[in-house]
C-alpha cells in the first residue's frame, strides 16, 4: 500500500512539472520574484534545464548523436547578467564537425506588470574557431535587466557517438529543477557513472524500434526499404531538484570532484553479424581498450632505439637497484616534457626519443620500455590527474596521465620521468590522485593506490643567541626529505639567492640573513638542506624589566589555517607530514627565566594529527624540541570542527611566550 | 637615476645583415648575463610606410634563453586580423655552438583566437610558436613580417623587450613617404649610448649592449624608464576611412566624424522614456545622474571587437535593443541619452588599467585602449565609467585615474589629465569600543567607515553571502585569533562616496595571561602592512601608485577589578612618505585610543628606500605594541 501511494505522489509532482519545465512558460510571478526562496544571496538560479541526448539513424550519416538541451534562467541582480551569456564548445575539425544551433532563445522581462519578450536575434549569436580542432558558440541575450527571465535551446548534432554531454546537476548557483534523458539503441551500451554527494533519481524504460536501411549507392527509384532492422531502444531520464549551488573551499582536491554529475560513456558496440567490440565495462576492458589503441601497446613495446643507450648503462651498473636508478635518471634528464598530458602517444617514442621532448605518455613508455629491456618489471600506470578528478567508475575519459610503477619483491615504486624534480616514489603532485590503474604485460589490470603513506620529514635545527637588547643572533638549518624535498626543489631550488632570501625575510619579516647556502645531493635518498646565518630584531617585547618572546620565532602553525566556521568537503592535504624543530636560545646575562611555557601533547581523533612540544631550560640555555605530524593525507570533513579546534590549540602553543626578568 | 656603464664595443662586432648573423652567445660580457634570463644578440625592427595604407612590419630577433623563465618571458605570438595579416613567420633553434636544431615555418606556428575572458568576439586572432625546449641555454631565431592597412595608430620599438633580459645589439629603422606626415618621440633614452639618424624618409637608431634590468618591490612602470620610441604617420588609413591630424583637435574631430557620427541615433520611444525619469530635474548633475543610474540598470557589459569595431561604437539604438554593449558603445548610449536632456558630455579614450599611462602627448596618433565619458560642469570634469554599473555617479576609480586622456569636445579634441585620489580620498576610520572582559575575551562594536578607493573596495561587502563576507573578515582582522561575527550591516552612500561597516565581534582568546600580567595588544584591528623587503642593492626608485589614510579612534574599557601597569608611549613618526600617530590617554573606564597612518602617492629616490622600509618597520613595532594589566 506504502509504494503505491509513493508512487502515486511521484507521479503527481512529475505531472506538475511536465507542465512548468517547457520553453516558452514565463509567468509574472516568476518575473517578480526577487531573490532565490533557498538562497537569497545568489545572483541568479537555474530555473530548470533539461538535456536530451538520443542516438538516431540517420540515411546520410549513419548513426548521430542528437542533443537538445532547454534552459531557464532567472536573474536576480546585476552579478547574475553574466548568467545571459553562453559558451558551447564544439568539435570542428575539417574531417568531422558538430553542428550547434540555438533556438527558442528569448529574454522575458516584467514591464508595468506585462511581459515583455525579445527575441535573441542572429547579431547576438557568434562563432569563434578557437583552435584547428575546435571551436566555440557564443550567445549574449538581448535586453536583459535584474529580474529577467533568459531561456534559450542548444542544439548539438555530432557524428562522435562519445560525446555525450557531462551533465551537471549542480552549478555555482542553485539550480530548482534538471533533468537528463538519454536514449540509444542496443548496438550502443553507454555506461554511466555519477559524482558528486547528491545522486539523482534514475528511471529506465525500453522500447522497440525498427529502421529501414538503405543503400547509399543506390540512386533513382530503386531504394532497397524492404531492409529493416529491428532493435530495442533504451532510455534512462535522471532528474535531480532543488540544488544547491557548489562552493570552492581551500584544502580541497578538486572541487568538481563534488559536483553532481552523471557522465555517460560509450562501452560495448554490438552491431548485427559482427562481434560485440567492448570499450569500457571493467577497469579491465579499459585498459584493454587503451592497451589495443595503436599509439599505446605498439609504442610501449618499441625498443630498439634505445638499444645502444641502454647498453652503455647496463655496463656500467650490474645489480637491478642500480640500474633502475641508472636508467630513471637517463630518461629524466635526456627527456623534455612538452606540458601535454594523455594516455597515448602523440608523435612516437621513437621521434620523441630522437627530439628529446615528448609527452607524459612518451616520455614514461620510454622508461617503461627500458626497464623492461634490462629485465626489471616495470608497468605503466594509468592516472586521472587531480585537476581531471576522481576516477570512481571505470572510464576511458578520466585517464590523462601516464606514470610507471616497478615491482621488486612486495615493493612497488612509482617513477615518472616527466619531470626534472621526481626521484624514485615521489611523483608530481598533480598526478598523487586515488588509485591508478597498473597494465601488466600479459594485459591483466590491477588498481594502485597513489596515495602516499610514508610521511615526507621536514627538519629544522636553529641555534641563536639573544642579546640584552632583544636581538636575536643565530644560524638555522633546514632539511627537507621526500615530497617536502620535491616541492623545495620544484619551486626554490632554481630561483637565485636573493629571491629566496626575499621570500623567508617576508615570512619571518623581523629577520635579516646573510650566508644563505642552499645544497640538493646527487643522491635522492638524502634531503634538499637550505642553511643560513640571521639577525632577528623585533621579536621580543620589552616591556619594564620583562622581556617576553615566543621560542618557536615565527616557526610552525602560528595561524590557524581553518578559521571558516563550516566545511563540507574532505581536507586535502596531499601527503602525510611531519615538521619536526629542535630550537636552542641562549639567554642573555643579566636575565632570569620567569616563566616557561608548559610542555604539551596533543593527539587528534584516531591519532589522524599528533602535536608534541617539548621545552626545558638549564642554565642560561632553553631548548626546545617541537614536533607536529600530519599522519593521514585526507581528513573528512565531520572531523572539520574538531580540527578547527585542534589547529587553534597548536597555533596558541606555538606562539605562546617565554618571560624573562632582568635580575 | 639609471645609469648604464658605456661599454666598450665587444669583439663580436655583429653586423646587421642577417646572413652573418652569430648565434652563439659565448663570450658575452659579464655585464649582459648579470641578472638575465636571456639575452637579445641581436634584434631588428624595421617598420615601411609603403603608404598611407600599408604599412610593413618587420621584427627578427635572435635571442639566448639562458633559463626556463627566460623562455617564460619571451613573446612568440604573432597577433592578426583581418585587416593585418602575417605573410612571414618563420624560426630556428640554435644549440650552444651556433649550430641549427630546429627550423619551423609557418605552417608549424599554432593558430588561436585571441579572444579574452571579457569579450564574446573578436576578429584579433594569434600564430604561435609552441616549442619545448631540450636544453639550455639555446638561441632562438625568430622572423616575422606582417602587413597591414591600419596606419593610424601610435607603435613604438622598446629595445628591452622583456625583464630579466640584456641586449647585446638592437636597431630600428622606419621608412616612410615624406608627405605622410611622419613623427616620433623618444623616451628615456638620455642615459643609453644610442646612435641616431635620420632623412626626410628614414629614422634609424641603434643600442648596444645593454644590461638587464632586475624588478624591484615597488618599481614605477617600466614605460618611465625603460628607453623607447614612438611614432605614427599624420596621413593615417583604419579600416577603410582615410585621415589627417596634425593635432588633437583634429585628431578628435576625426574620430567624431568618422568614428562617432552616424550611430547616435535612439528611438523616439527611448528618447521620451528618458526624458520622463529626468522629469523637472534641471541641475545638469543631477540629471546626468540619474541617466547614468538608468544606464546602469539597464545594460550590462559584453565586448564585441569585430573590424573597425575595435574603435567605432555599435549604434546606440542596436545597445537600447540589446542592452548591452562594449565600452565604446556604451559610451557612446549614455551620451546620447544625456544629449535628450540637454546635457553635454564628451567621449573619452583613455589608457585604462590600475597601473597609470597616459597618453604620449607628443605623438597625434590613435592610442589608448577604452572609452569612457567626460561631462563639463562649471570648469570641471565629471566622469562615468559606463562599464560599471556599480560604480557611483562622477566617482573615478583606479581605473582611469590620474592621467592624460583624448577628450572629444565638439571643437575637437583635448588632452586632459583626469581626477587624482589623493591620500586623504583613500580613507578608512575605525571607530568604536573594545570592551576586555576578565576571562581574556574581548567584544567590539565598531564602525567602519570608508572613502576613496576603499570604497570601491568595499561597496560590494553587502552583496557577499554570509560565508565569502565571513572570509573578507577573516582576512580584515588578520591580527585577531579565531572570532565571531555576532552581528554586521553596511550603508552605501554613493552621493557622498563611503560606505559603513557596523560590526559586532567577540573574540574569546584575545588577551593573553602570563603569571599575573594580562597582556593586551592595543591595536586591535587595524594590522598586517607588510614591511617592505630588505634590499642590498636597489637600481630603481620605487613608487607609492595610491596614497591612503587610516584613523582608528577605539575607547578600550576594562574590568573594574583590574589596572594597567604597563602602557605603550604615544609616538609621532614623520617622513617624506607618510606620517603615523599613536595617541593613549587614560578615561574613566579604560583607555582612549588614537591611530593614524597617512601615506603619500609619489615616486621616490632609490636612495630613501631604507628609509620607508624603516618607516614600515616602525610602525609594525608600534602596531604590535602591548600594555600589561594587573588586578587591583
Amino acid at each position: 500500500m506504502k509504494t503505491i501511494c509513493l508512487y502515486l505522489f511521484v507521479f503527481f509532482t512529475f505531472s506538475i512539472f511536465a507542465q512548468k519545465q517547457e520553453l516558452g512558460k514565463v509567468t509574472v510571478d516568476e518575473l517578480k520574484q526577487n531573490s532565490h526562496p533557498s538562497d537569497p544571496d545568489a545572483p541568479a538560479a537555474i530555473l530548470f534545464e533539461k538535456g536530451n541526448s538520443r542516438i538516431e539513424y540517420n540515411h546520410t550519416h549513419g548513426f548521430m548523436l542528437l542533443t537538445d538541451i532547454d534552459v531557464k534562467i532567472k536573474i536576480y541582480s546585476k552579478d547574475g547578467l553574466a548568467f545571459a551569456n553562453k559558451k558551447i564548445p564544439f568539435y570542428a575539425a575539417s574531417s568531422t564537425k558538430e553542428v550547434v544551433t540555438i533556438s527558442k532563445a528569448f529574454t522575458y522581462n516584467l514591464v508595468n506588470d506585462k511581459i515583455e519578450k525579445t527575441k535573441l536575434n542572429n547579431d547576438g549569436q557568434f562563432v569563434d574557431v578557437l583552435s584547428e580542432y575546435w571551436s566555440e558558440k557564443r550567445i549574449a541575450m538581448p535586453n536583459v535587466r535584474e529580474g529577467a527571465i533568459v531561456e534559450y535551446r542548444i542544439s548539438i548534432v555530432s557524428p562522435l557517438l562519445d560525446r555525450v554531454p557531462e551533465w551537471s546537476f549542480q552549478k555555482n548557483i542553485p539550480v530548482d529543477y534538471s533533468e537528463f534523458i538519454f536514449t540509444t539503441p542496443g548496438f550502443y551500451n553507454y555506461n554511466f557513472l555519477y559524482k558528486g554527494y547528491l545522486t539523482p533519481e534514475v528511471d529506465t524504460y525500453t522500447s522497440n524500434k525498427r529502421i529501414g536501411l538503405v543503400n547509399n549507392h543506390t540512386y533513382g527509384s530503386q531504394i532497397q526499404s524492404k531492409q529493416y532492422l529491428d532493435f530495442t531502444e533504451t532510455t534512462k531520464k535522471y532528474i535531480l531538484q532543488n540544488i544547491p549551488s557548489l562552493n570552492d573551499e581551500s584544502f580541497v582536491s578538486n572541487i568538481d570532484n563534488y559536483r553532481a554529475q552523471v557522465v555517460h560513456e560509450l562501452a560495448v558496440i554490438n552491431m548485427p553479424n559482427s562481434l560485440p567490440k567492448y570499450l569500457t565495462t571493467t577497469w579491465d576492458e579499459v585498459a584493454k581498450t587503451i592497451y589495443d589503441n595503436e599509439s599505446f601497446k605498439t609504442e610501449l613495446n618499441r625498443e630498439v632505439y634505445f638499444e645502444d643507450d641502454l647498453k652503455e648503462i647496463l655496463s656500467k651498473y650490474s645489480t637491478n637497484t642500480d640500474r633502475l636508478l641508472a636508467i630513471f635518471q637517463f630518461v629524466q634528464s635526456k627527456m623534455n616534457w612538452n606540458e601535454y598530458v594523455g594516455v597515448f602517444t602523440d608523435k612516437g617514442v621513437r621521434r620523441a626519443y630522437k627530439d628529446n621532448t615528448g609527452n607524459v605518455a612518451e616520455i614514461n613508455f620510454i622508461l617503461t620500455a627500458m626497464l623492461r629491456k634490462a629485465n626489471i618489471n616495470a608497468n605503466p600506470v594509468l592516472i586521472s590527474t587531480r585537476s581531471k578528478g576522481i576516477p570512481l567508475f571505470p572510464s576511458r575519459k578520466v585517464l590523462n596521465y601516464v606514470i610507471v610503477a616497478v615491482h621488486a619483491g612486495d615493493q612497488t615504486i612509482l617513477l615518472d620521468a616527466s619531470n626534472k624534480n621526481t626521484s624514485p616514489n615521489i611523483i608530481p603532485v598533480k598526478a598523487i590522485n586515488w588509485n591508478g590503474l597498473i597494465v601488466y604485460k600479459n594485459e591483466n589490470t590491477g588498481t594502485l593506490e597513489l596515495t602516499p603513506k610514508t610521511p615526507s620529514n621536514s627538519v629544522v635545527n636553529l641555534m641563536c643567541a639573544l642579546d640584552e637588547n632583544g636581538i636575536f643572533t643565530g644560524k638555522q638549518r633546514e632539511q627537507f626529505f621526500d615530497y617536502n624535498a620535491f616541492i623545495f626543489k620544484e619551486n626554490y631550488l632554481k630561483l637565485v639567492d636573493e629571491s629566496n632570501i626575499n621570500r623567508l625575510e617576508k615570512k619571518f619579516q623581523d629577520i635579516e640573513i646573510t650566508e644563505y647556502k642552499t645544497t640538493a645531493p646527487e643522491d635522492v635518498s638524502k634531503p634538499v638542506v637550505e642553511e643560513y646565518a640571521f639577525i632577528k630584531d623585533g621579536a621580543v617585547e620589552q616591556i619594564g624589566n620583562k622581556m617576553y618572546f615566543a621560542p618557536m620565532l615565527g616557526h610552525g602553525i602560528t595561524s590557524n589555517p581553518f578559521k571558516i566556521s563550516k566545511r563540507e568537503y574532505p581536507i586535502d592535504f596531499v601527503y602525510p607530514r611531519q615538521e619536526k624543530y629542535n630550537i636552542s636560545i641562549t639567554l642573555p646575562e643579566g636575565y632570569e627565566v620567569e616563566s616557561l611555557p608548559e610542555s604539551t601533547k596533543l593527539i587528534f581523533e584516531e591519532g589522524i594529527l599528533d602535536y608534541t612540544y617539548q621545552v626545558s631550560q638549564r642554565n642560561n640555555l632553553i631548548q626546545l624540541s617541537v614536533s607536529f605530524n600530519i599522519n593521514q593525507a585526507v581528513v573528512l570533513p565531520k572531523y572539520y570542527d574538531q580540527m578547527k579546534e585542534f589547529f587553534e590549540n597548536v597555533a596558541k602553543k606555538t606562539t605562546e611566550k617565554v618571560v624573562l626578568k632582568k635580575i | 637615476m639609471m645609469k648604464f656603464f658605456i661599454c666598450v664595443f665587444s669583439v663580436f662586432s655583429l653586423s646587421i645583415h642577417a646572413q652573418d648573423l652569430n648565434k652563439s652567445y659565448i663570450g658575452l660580457p659579464k655585464d649582459l648575463t648579470e641578472n638575465a634570463n636571456s639575452c637579445f644578440l641581436e634584434s631588428s625592427l624595421k617598420v615601411v610606410y609603403e603608404s598611407r595604407r600599408k604599412v610593413v612590419y618587420e621584427h627578427k630577433y635572435v635571442v639566448t634563453l639562458f633559463n626556463k623563465k627566460g623562455f617564460e618571458n619571451l613573446n612568440t605570438q604573432i597577433y592578426y586580423t583581418k585587416s593585418t595579416k602575417v605573410t612571414k613567420a618563420q624560426a630556428v633553434m640554435y644549440d650552444q655552438l651556433g649550430k641549427a636544431v630546429k627550423k619551423f615555418k609557418k605552417g608549424d606556428f599554432k593558430d588561436y583566437s585571441a579572444v579574452d575572458g571579457g569579450t564574446i568576439i573578436s576578429d584579433a586572432r594569434i600564430l604561435n610558436l609552441d616549442i619545448t625546449p631540450t636544453f639550455y641555454p639555446f638561441t632562438l631565431e625568430f622572423h616575422y613580417v606582417t602587413e597591414s592597412i591600419n596606419t593610424a595608430f601610435m607603435r613604438t620599438w622598446n629595445p628591452i623587450e622583456m625583464t630579466h633580459s640584456s641586449v647585446l645589439k638592437s636597431n630600428f629603422v622606419v621608412e616612410f613617404p615624406e608627405d605622410l606626415g611622419f613623427q616620433y618621440a623618444e623616451n628615456n633614452l638620455e642615459s643609453y649610448d644610442i646612435k641616431k639618424e635620420i632623412s626626410a624618409n628614414r629614422l634609424a637608431y641603434e643600442i648596444a649592449n645593454v644590461p638587464a634590468i632586475k624588478h624591484e618591490y615597488m618599481q614605477p612602470s617600466y614605460r618611465s624608464f625603460i628607453p623607447s620610441v614612438s611614432f605614427a604617420v599624420s596621413k593615417f588609413h583604419l579600416e577603410g576611412v582615410d585621415g589627417e591630424a596634425n593635432n588633437w583637435q583634429d585628431l578628435g574631430k576625426w574620430i567624431d566624424t568618422h568614428l562617432l557620427k552616424g550611430t547616435e541615433e535612439l528611438p523616439e520611444q527611448t528618447l521620451s522614456h528618458i526624458r520622463t525619469i529626468v522629469g523637472n530635474e534641471t541641475d545638469p548633475l543631477k540629471k546626468a545622474a540619474l541617466v547614468y543610474k538608468f544606464v546602469q540598470d539597464n545594460t550590462r557589459y559584453i565586448s564585441v571587437q569585430l573590424g573597425i569595431g575595435g574603435w567605432k561604437p555599435m549604434l546606440a539604438s542596436d545597445v537600447d535593443r540589446l542592452k548591452y554593449g562594449d565600452c565604446k558603445a556604451l559610451t557612446n548610449y549614455t551620451q546620447q541619452l544625456l544629449k535628450a536632456v540637454d546635457v553635454p558630455s564628451y567621449y573619452t579614450v583613455v589608457y585604462s588599467g590600475s597601473q597609470k599611462r597616459g597618453f604620449d602627448q607628443n605623438l597625434v596618433a590613435l592610442q589608448g585602449d577604452h572609452a569612457f565619458l567626460a561631462i563639463p560642469h562649471q570648469e570641471e570634469m565629471y566622469w562615468l565609467e559606463c562599464t560599471n554599473q556599480e560604480s557611483p555617479f562622477g566617482f573615478i576609480g583606479d581605473f582611469t585615474d590620474d592621467r592624460e586622456v583624448l577628450v572629444i569636445t565638439p571643437e575637437g579634441g583635448r588632452i586632459i589629465k583626469t581626477t587624482a585620489l589623493k591620500h586623504a580620498d583613500n580613507y578608512q576610520h575605525i571607530q568604536g569600543t573594545l570592551k576586555v572582559d576578565a576571562s581574556g575575551s574581548i567584544l567590539a562594536d565598531l564602525v567602519i567607515s570608508s572613502g576613496g578607493r576603499n570604497f570601491s573596495n568595499k561597496q560590494r561587502l553587502e552583496k557577499l553571502a554570509s560565508k565569502d563576507i565571513e572570509k573578507h573578515y577573516l582576512k580584515f582582522f588578520n591580527g585577531l585569533p579565531t572570532f565571531k561575527i555576532n552581528q554586521v550591516a553596511f550603508e552605501n552612500d554613493f552621493e557622498k562616496i563611503n560606505t559603513k561597516e557596523n560590526l559586532q565581534i567577540e573574540c574569546n582568546s584575545y588577551i593573553e595571561k602570563m603569571g599575573n600580567d594580562y597582556i593586551l595588544r592595543i591595536n586591535a584591528f587595524n594590522l598586517g602592512y607588510t614591511v617592505p623587503p630588505r634590499m642590498r642593492d636597489r637600481k630603481l626608485p620605487f613608487e607609492i601608485t595610491r596614497g591612503f589614510l587610516d584613523t582608528d579612534t577605539i575607547e578600550i574599557v576594562i574590568p573594574e577589578d583590574l589596572e594597567f601597569s604597563f602602557l605603550p608611549e604615544d609616538v609621532s613618526l614623520v617622513t617624506d612618505f607618510g606620517t603615523y600617530e599613536i595617541s593613549i590617554r587614560q578615561t574613566e573606564k579604560g583607555i582612549s585610543y588614537q591611530r593614524s597612518l597617512a601615506l603619500f602617492e609619489g615616486i621616490y629616490e632609490k636612495e630613501k628606500y631604507d628609509q620607508f622600509r624603516n618607516f614600515f618597520d616602525q610602525i609594525a613595532r608600534y602596531d604590535n605594541a602591548k600594555a600589561i594589566l594587573k588586578e587591583k
